[in-house]
């Protein structure tokens, strides 16, 4: 399969899902203080596509963290949504996690005692959403990530790239616009991984917003903008054309 | 209600995914349960129902009444089997029927009902509704013998089994009943005891008498019956001892209730009915309020189930749950989980394996409960009429089981409220903390302890402080020590942390193993401080109780001065006549009857009858003898008002204790609290067992001192007496005194009674004061009373010194018998000490086994990264091991330490008090097991139960 980065264009935008503004994230103190983020701006909108890259300990991570509501920051905003996330209490960042953001990991990260609908349900039913109609969403999303099949087994009885699909359909579920996804495509083979970015590049094309974390710039082909971080700030951002561009470009 | 739904599925997930530490978790709430559970049942059933309860009571019965004659009203509740047992008396109405039972509880117009003449059956009749019939019932105790040799006590019911009003008590499983006043029957048990058969003849009764057995009876009703009842003809068997009270047993065609009762009640009888006790009315105000001792009873209960499930059990495996769960938990978060929902996993968790545990464990301690009647009435005699089950308590001990292990799990709960997700998803582990404030303040409050202890203990008493103040300063001084004792136990669980964390630091010098699990224990201080404050407090316990009981042993055993020689038997009889007075017929029957007593039961045994000294006109206690004035004892006597039969003196302090031992004056006298308490055997219905001053001869003095003494002898022989105690030997001269002891005096008054001629024997030890031969009588203006005997044996034991008093009751003598067997060396120490250390042992095996359980479970990740390494497989054993060993082992030493600091101070305390002659003894053995063979026990055992295989990879299949 030949890597052609970028043909998906972004739609329209609709406003700007997520708005960091001169974040700073330090952690630890004295001699052993880190500053994992340091005065990052960058904002994403709606439909937008966007690869974070950058080698370990460039703060993509931590981005990821505050983006997602996990941590706050040490000063600067973040807006999802509109939303200051660091004024808010931990329940109301847990709410808008669950209303507004779906969170994907590397390793899948499925809770391995609930089944997979029930694992794409559960943040509806945590929002107080009936059983019935909390099950009748997580079967929508499984079969948007074409899995539905699977929606009663539980994680260890599928395959990696069925978990990551099912662990997609939980961070899609409801009506979220924003998608983070850390090293989706970190445990899986290639053929699978490309299938997974093409899911995401789809989420991104209905209206999400969609923030990839990744060190493959294969994957990073895939989005419509990719930012270099380095020791908490941003050195390069750029438009793709091509895998091979932006593997120029990342060297 | 969904997001509670999905909160619980969560948890039962989890429960199910990890069956091995679920199972841990739903056995440790079980337990506490299961026990309450198995107590209930047991409790209740010992109780029985009202209609069980009822049954046992009255069988087919309406009632049974007490009719005292005379009585003038009568005041009981419903329920009362044994309503009231003094009644007021009419004077003016039966004068002569009540005078010799006057002397009640403070008021002498009482009578006790159960030494009153009754009421005739025709009287009671005629007060019953019509057509109702009664008929004596009796019971008691009486001696029995197959062969009228050897007798033993039985218990007996006198009663009519052709009466209606006898109900259906006894069923007739062979021959017959007893229909003639010769006759009686016997329950199985007690026949085959006997070894007698229907038609066997039976001699029973005071004075024991022949029956002939013509049936075999067993009882059909639980409770007040006794297992073993021979049953005869009401009042056929004469002179029972110990009677219970007589009462009436009625069958009545109608319902016998309670307004009947009260007009009963009102002309001085007393009622126990069907119909009142299984449908009592209600009484405003009851004498006793049981109601308030059951709710407090509860009330600890609960306490101490909650605080053991939260603190020692659960709480922990709750803890380690909720660590394992971490990593889901942060998920659960990433995904949109609130703290609250985070919360609620845990919590969730509680309440599943809460009701499982409680539920399950209520289950099977009610199963154990019924299942354990049966051996312990083998084991132990408690009755249980009937198995009673009470689902509501059961349903609220579970309840409170479920209710409680949701309170164990919620600082778990709390703590995961912490979570944090980033670290969590991470699997980073928040670095453990170093023990706080709170636990160098318990070290510190353990020093204080330690003060208070050693200055309490170290101060002594100053010699002025004497008698009734010195015993307060004493008991000042031991509410300081158990303030000591409080403050060091309570401390060193509080500083436990830091302990441990001191350990850890140690642990810098052991090998790999050892230090790894030193340490982890160190990390895990959550996991093993309730794990080591338990077995701190049980081996503190365990080593206080086996020091003092040890201790006290020894002191016991330096103390003990036999009274007899070893396997010497004596019996002593008394007269029952008011003035003690023996008439010469009487006293010539009761020797003979006390020499073929002696012959019957150890033939061929050396022995001599003897009697006791009487002074007409006075009680035997009342004769006392004139101490030698030259010769008292100046810490004691007689006219003080003390009793000189026990010559326990009470002095100042150990000092003067010690001159008082050392005093020739005051030999043979006893100056110390520590009475010996074993050593003897001594079968008395109320009465001295050996009298002080006795009529024998020199066959007498020989059998009862031991010693060969030809000139005592030959003094007895000549008329003298023979005085074994230096205290009564004046000038060549015994002298006796009757004491006087005039209502409200606070002294008795003496009065010379007479003098004869006398020696001094050879022997110390001595309950005899002086041996009067019948010649010396007269001098004294004495007689010879009651007789006894003295024999010697190889070695009596309990059952014949019971046996012999029983055949001297059949034989028509109260008999008072003593045997010396010695104070066996071990004897009171080996049951009480082992059994405590056992005890102990138990708790703290169990408590390490389920920390060391927990551990194993916890530590999963670090085994992998063990075996990833290269560690063999068998690590996980040994650190198991170790981490048994160390809690094991800081928990113990501990406790062993502060048990002996407690237990010296204690020690010093009564060595202030009392004096001793023995220094603390350590009860080296018990201490040894405590402190090396069980930490090493619980290494193995830990090591033992460890599986060294983990699963290091799981495939996805």
């Amino acid at each position: 399969m030949s890597i052609e980065a970028g043909k998906h264009r972004p739609p329209e935008h609709t406003g700007q899902v997520l708005v960091l503004r001169d974040v700073v994230r330090v952690h630890g103190s004295g001699d052993a203080e880190v500053r994992a983020l340091d005065g990052l701006t960058i904002s994403i909108a709606a439909g937008e596509f966007v690869a974070v890259m950058g080698p370990s300990g460039s703060g993509k991570s931590t981005l990821l963290h505050l983006a997602g509501g996990l941590d706050t920051p040490t000063s600067g905003t973040v807006r999802v949504e509109g939303t200051d996330v660091g004024a808010l209490s931990v329940s109301g960042r847990a709410a808008l996690r669950r209303r507004h953001i779906g969170y994907v990991f590397q390793d899948f990260n499925l809770i391995p005692t609930l089944t997979a609908a029930e694992n794409v349900a559960l943040p509806r039913e945590l929002d107080g959403t009936g059983r019935k109609a909390a099950r009748t969403e997580a079967m929508a999303a499984l079969a948007e990530l074409e899995v539905q099949d699977l929606a009663d087994r539980f994680p260890d009885e599928m395959s990696g790239g069925q978990q990551q699909r099912t662990a997609i359909a939980r961070a899609i579920i409801g009506k979220r616009r924003l998608l983070l996804a850390d090293e989706p495509t970190g445990a899986l083979d290639s053929h699978t991984g490309e299938a997974v970015l093409e899911v995401l590049r789809g989420r991104a094309d209905a209206g999400s917003a969609v923030v990839l974390v990744t060190h493959d710039a294969r994957f990073a082909a895939w989005a419509d903008r990719v930012i270099f971080l380095r020791d908490g700030t941003v050195i390069d951002t750029a438009g793709v054309d091509s895998a091979e561009e932006l593997l120029a470009h990342s060297r | 209600m969904n997001r509670l739904r999905i909160l619980l599925l969560l948890a039962w997930r989890d429960a199910v995914r990890h069956k091995g530490r679920s199972l841990l978790i739903v056995a440790l709430v079980a337990l506490p349960v299961l026990v309450i559970g198995a107590a209930d049942v047991l409790l209740r059933s010992q109780q029985g129902t009202p209609e069980i309860s009822v049954r046992g009571q009255l069988a087919g019965s309406s009632a049974y009444l007490w009719a005292p004659l005379g009585a003038a009203s009568t005041d009981q509740s419903p329920a009362d089997t044994w309503a009231g047992q003094f009644v007021a008396v009419d004077k003016s109405a039966r004068p002569a029927a009540t005078a010799t039972f006057e002397g009640g509880p403070g008021d002498p117009a009482m009578v006790d009902v159960g030494q009153t003449p009754l009421r005739s059956a025709s009287e009671v009749l005629a007060l019953l509704p019509a057509g109702s019939s009664v008929t004596p019932w009796d019971h008691g105790n009486t001696p029995i013998s197959a062969d009228g040799i050897r007798y033993r006590m039985a218990d007996a019911d006198l009663l009519d089994l052709a009466s209606p009003a006898a109900g259906d008590r006894y069923r007739v499983t062979a021959g017959t009943a007893a229909a003639g006043p010769d006759q009686l029957t016997l329950t199985p048990a007690l026949a085959a005891e006997l070894g007698v058969a229907v038609g066997d003849t039976i001699s029973v009764g005071a004075p024991a008498r022949d029956y002939r057995l013509v049936g075999l009876v067993e009882a059909t009703v639980h409770g007040s019956t006794p297992v073993k009842a021979v049953v005869g003809q009401a009042n056929a068997v004469a002179g029972v001892a110990q009677w219970n009270g007589p009462r009436y047993l009625v069958a009545s065609p109608v319902p016998i209730g309670w307004d009947l009762v009260q007009q009963l009640n009102a002309v001085g009888i007393q009622v126990y009915s069907r119909a009142v006790a299984l449908d009592p009315p209600f009484v405003p105000e009851q004498p006793y309020d049981s109601g308030a001792a059951i709710g407090l009873a509860a009330a600890v209960i609960l306490v101490v189930l909650g605080l053991t499930q939260v603190v020692f059990l659960s709480g922990p495996a709750f803890a380690i749950a909720a660590r394992k769960m971490r990593r889901q938990l942060g998920l659960a978060a990433a995904t949109g989980a609130a703290p609250k929902h985070i919360a609620g996993v845990v919590l969730g968790s509680g309440v599943l394996l809460g009701v499982i545990g409680s539920m399950l464990g209520t289950a099977i301690g009610a199963l154990i409960g019924v299942w354990i009647q049966h051996p312990l009435t083998k084991w132990t005699g408690i009755d249980f009429p009937g198995v009673t089950v009470r689902f509501g308590e059961l349903a609220l001990i579970a309840g409170i089981g479920a209710v409680t292990s949701v309170l164990a799990a919620a600082w778990p709960a709390v703590t995961a409220l912490r979570t944090d997700p980033i670290a969590a998803l991470a699997r980073r582990a928040k670095p453990p903390k170093r023990p706080g404030m709170i636990s160098l303040l318990g070290l510190v409050l353990a020093g204080v302890g330690v003060i208070v202890v050693v200055w309490a203990a170290s101060r002594s008493i100053p010699a002025e402080i004497t008698g009734m103040a010195r015993s307060d300063v004493t008991g000042q001084r031991s509410l300081w020590i158990g303030a000591g004792l409080v403050a060091i136990q309570l401390g060193l669980v509080v500083g436990t942390p830091q302990l441990i964390a001191l350990f850890a630091r140690l642990g810098r010098v052991l090998p790999t193993t050892p230090r790894m699990a030193l340490r982890s224990t160190a990390r895990h201080r959550g996991r093993s401080t309730g794990a080591v404050a338990t077995i701190l407090v049980a081996s503190t316990g365990a080593v206080l109780a086996a020091v003092l009981i040890h201790t006290m042993n020894a002191q016991q055993e330096t103390e003990y001065r036999p009274a007899l020689r070893t396997g010497i038997v004596t019996g002593t009889s008394y007269s029952t006549a008011p003035d003690g007075a023996v008439t010469a017929d009487g006293r010539d029957r009761a020797e003979r009857a006390v020499d073929g007593l002696v012959e019957r039961l150890w033939p061929g045994a050396p022995s001599a009858v003897a009697n006791r000294l009487a002074v007409v006109g006075h009680q035997s206690e009342e004769v006392v003898p004139t101490e030698a004035a030259d010769y008292r004892c100046p810490w004691y006597s007689p006219a003080n008002g003390s009793s000189y039969v026990d010559r326990d003196i009470t002095v100042p302090d150990a000092g003067e204790s010690a001159a008082a031992a050392t005093d020739i004056r005051c030999a043979g006298m006893s100056f110390s609290a520590l009475t010996p308490e074993q050593g003897h055997i001594a079968v008395s219905n109320g009465q001295s067992s050996m009298p002080s001053i006795v009529v024998g001869d020199a066959t007498y003095r020989r059998l009862l001192t031991g010693v060969d003494d030809p000139a005592a002898d030959s003094a007895l022989t000549a008329g003298k007496v023979v005085v074994l105690d230096r205290h009564y030997f004046d000038k060549g001269k015994f002298s006796i005194s009757t004491m006087e002891w005039p209502n409200n005096a606070d002294k008795p008054t003496y009065h010379p009674a007479g003098s004869a001629p006398a020696v001094l024997g050879r022997w110390a030890l001595s309950p005899v004061i002086a041996i009067v031969p019948p010649a010396a009588l007269a001098s004294l203006n004495a007689m010879a009373g009651a007789p006894g005997f003295v024999v010697e044996t190889a070695s009596a034991t309990r059952a014949e010194a019971e046996s012999l008093s029983a055949t001297g009751e059949a034989a028509g003598l109260s008999l008072s018998v003593y045997v010396e067997t010695g104070l066996p060396p071990w004897t009171s120490e080996f049951p009480s000490v082992w059994l405590i250390l056992w005890i102990a042992v138990a708790l703290i095996i169990g408590v390490v086994l389920v920390v060391t359980a927990l551990g194993v479970v916890d530590a999963d990740d670090d085994s992998a990264t063990y075996a990833a390494v290269g560690a063999s497989a068998n690590l996980r054993r040994t650190l198991s091991g170790w981490s048994a060993l160390t809690t094991t082992g800081v928990g113990c030493l501990l406790g062993a330490a502060s048990g002996l600091l407690v237990s010296w101070g204690i020690y010093r305390l009564l060595q202030n008090l009392n004096g001793g002659e023995v220094g603390m003894l350590v009860p080296w053995p018990q201490l040894a097991i405590l402190v090396i063979a069980l930490p090493a026990v619980a290494f193995g055992l830990a090591a033992l139960f460890t599986r060294s295989k983990i699963q290091l990879i799981r495939r996805a299949e």
